[in-house]
């Protein structure tokens, strides 16, 4: 009678001293690593963007590549630089002389291009309005509402001086829906590419997040 | 004569639980290491994993901790080797194999050859 008390209780303190906090859940901050080894390079070449539709009255390339211009000066230890050549067709991006002229065969250039859609467009809707306390709770009506949408497509790609070879080629698609049918588009463009470039940079560059990992004390 | 053989007993059992529960001074590095690492002293973390590792080279615990390491000081192949080694080692623990799986998946395309590839899409109103 006695033993069969003892030995739940050994058994209990055998398990607990072996198994308890053998293992400890960790929420760590991991680094993802870049897609290219862009500080490789010394140069980046930004091209003209193939424009597959642009909303009227905005130079869609020039503001691209400016402001991509801009923001790899803030990134890219190297020089960054704009080229004046923008591919013809959408082969043209697989055409590796076209590359390899720009960037005069060089091993220390990159090549930044791609193709761009930016569009606007106005969607209605019916919307069903929230009655005031005077009409009553029951007397919900629908009402007309126009929205003003606008898209931002990039396809981006980053090509080898050296070889002409596509080393990084990746889409992005940004949609924006304003309440203002006067929303200018410059303002839309800006929110929009803010967005991708924020995407962009963290493939390019790496970024941070948080991971479960789990660390083993037997 | 009871009472001596209660005693034997325990001190047997006792003797057991700490052979069981493997080399005390090894165990006390690893958990110094998990400690540090609780903390963000990576560092000290591994210098205390590798200790282990040189005493003991079979450890999957230290070579999975390590790996981590590796991973969080961006250190891909390193983690890469590590988690491999783990993995040999303690081909069933379900642990390591979480974490090679979320290494792997968090390599993204950046693991596979050739170039990166990929869409992202984003809608906001």
């Amino acid at each position: 009678m006695r033993k069969s008390r003892i030995l739940p209780v050994l058994a209990l303190a055998f398990f607990s001293a072996c198994t308890s906090a053998n293992i400890r859940k960790l929420l760590v901050e991991m680094p993802r690593p870049s897609s290219i080894r862009l500080d490789a390079y010394q140069e980046l070449l930004i091209s003209d963007f193939l424009v597959k539709k642009e909303v009227s009255g905005f130079a869609l390339n020039k503001e691209l590549t400016d402001y991509f211009k801009a923001e790899w000066e803030k990134k890219f230890k190297g020089k960054v630089a704009l080229a004046k050549a923008a591919p013809a067709r959408e082969e043209d991006f697989k055409a590796a002389e076209v590359w390899k002229t720009m960037a005069g065969n060089s091993s220390r250039a990159v090549v930044m291009t791609g193709q761009v859609a930016f569009s606007q467009e106005a969607r209605k809707a019916l919307l069903e309005k929230e009655p005031g306390w005077k009409e009553g709770y029951f007397s919900a009506q629908n009402i007309l509402s126009e929205r003003l949408v606008f898209t931002l497509e990039v396809n981006i790609f980053f090509i080898r001086g050296e070889t002409g070879d596509i080393l990084f080629q990746r889409d992005y698609k940004e949609t924006r829906t304003y309440k203002s049918m006067k929303q200018p588009a410059d303002f839309a463009f800006f929110e929009l590419i803010q967005t991708a470039k924020q995407k962009l940079f963290s493939s390019i560059l790496g970024d941070e997040r948080f991971q479960e990992r789990y660390l083993i004390s037997k | 004569m009871r009472t001596f053989g209660k005693a034997l007993f325990l001190v047997i059992f006792a003797g057991f639980l700490f052979a069981a529960c493997s080399s005390p001074a090894l165990e006390k590095q690893m958990k110094f290491g998990i400690w540090a690492a609780e903390r963000n002293l990576w560092d000290e973390a591994v210098f205390r994993w590798k200790r282990v590792l040189a005493a003991n080279p079979d450890s999957a615990a230290a070579h999975n901790n390590l790996a981590v390491a590796c991973e969080k000081k961006g250190l891909v192949e390193e983690a890469r080797k590590e988690y491999e080694l783990a993995l040999k080692l303690a081909p069933d623990n379900a642990k390591v194999k979480f974490n090679y799986t979320k290494f792997k998946e968090s390599l993204g395309a950046g693991d596979k050859p050739g170039p990166a590839k990929g869409k992202e899409k984003n809608e906001k109103k």
